[in-house]
């Protein structure tokens, strides 16, 4: 990664990274002139960066749907967690 | 003790917020048990807090946030070595997608197989493998892509609350994408 072949224009460890840093962070002229260039010519970089947002809206699909299961607790549990906080609160 | 309204009865937190919370630290954390470990912890703590509630959210949101503070603060006892190790063993494994003129490899190059475009939304296939890859992530790497992609939380505050540098925090969401990328292709075009 450190070596000179990470500036040559045809580096796509470079340009997956800053696909995603651009996502969230403005990208140095320098950057932005370099990924605009590689995608130009890259289609494996151009079908990455189609592919990573589609995995974003994905994962934030996955994570929501896990948040919203129901009762995913068993009620053995919720009788322990319950029973723990009522003898806490009998401490007071 | 005084209890101020209904729901803040400490009584009812377990039936009224239970699943919420549990199901919140589950997409979090991998391991089903200690989720139940937090959530517990998250209802003592809050308790001894309960005083000092202000009202200002609801109970609920109160209550997310110190389970929030409590799974930050679990990965920074875990993971204040295994980060810098992951990290270091990354830059090694770089050769996994990339040659070493920073070339795609053959086996790892992108091909098309479904995520391109909003379809794959509706593919149930592609959402079940994505669980597996996702399951596959170290813990770490997974919180940092949760904050950064679902909830949305700026840079600065992710690498504050995790204790990790800027640039560590953007090799982490690059290796995280790479290695999800790489996972769902492989997995896809085997089945």
């Amino acid at each position: 990664m450190k070596d000179e072949s990470y500036k040559t224009f045809k580096n796509c460890q470079r340009a997956t990274f800053l696909i995603e840093k651009r996502q969230y962070s403005r990208l140095s002229i320098r950057e932005w002139f370099f990924l605009r260039y590689h995608l130009s010519s890259c289609a494996l970089c151009t079908l990455f960066s189609k592919q990573t947002l589609v995995i974003n809206t994905l994962i934030q699909k996955l994570v929501k749907s896990t948040e919203g299961e129901p009762s995913t607790l068993d009620n053995k549990s919720k009788e322990s967690i319950q029973s723990r906080i009522n003898e806490e609160i009998s401490k007071r | 003790m005084e209890i101020k309204t209904a729901s803040l009865d400490p009584h009812t937190w377990v039936e009224t917020h239970g699943d919420y919370l549990f199901s919140f630290a589950r997409a979090r954390v991998k391991d089903a048990e200690y989720a139940k470990d937090l959530v517990q912890e998250t209802f003592l703590s809050a308790l001894s807090k309960v005083d000092g509630f202000q009202g200002k959210s609801s109970i609920r949101t109160w209550l997310t946030a110190i389970l929030k503070n409590k799974i930050i603060d679990g990965y920074r006892k875990k993971s204040l070595v295994t980060v810098s190790n992951d990290l270091v063993n990354w830059e090694n494994a770089s050769t996994d997608f990339f040659g070493s003129d920073g070339k795609w490899t053959a086996e790892a190059k992108p091909v098309e197989f479904g995520v391109e475009d909003a379809s794959a939304l509706e593919n149930k296939d592609i959402q079940r493998i994505l669980k597996l890859c996702f399951d596959k992530l170290p813990d770490m790497w997974r919180m940092v892509f949760v904050m950064k992609h679902v909830d949305e939380e700026k840079s600065d505050i992710i690498c504050k609350e995790m204790k990790i540098t800027p640039s560590n925090f953007w090799v982490i969401i690059h290796r995280a994408k790479l290695s999800l990328r790489d996972c769902l292709q492989k997995n896809d075009l085997k089945s």
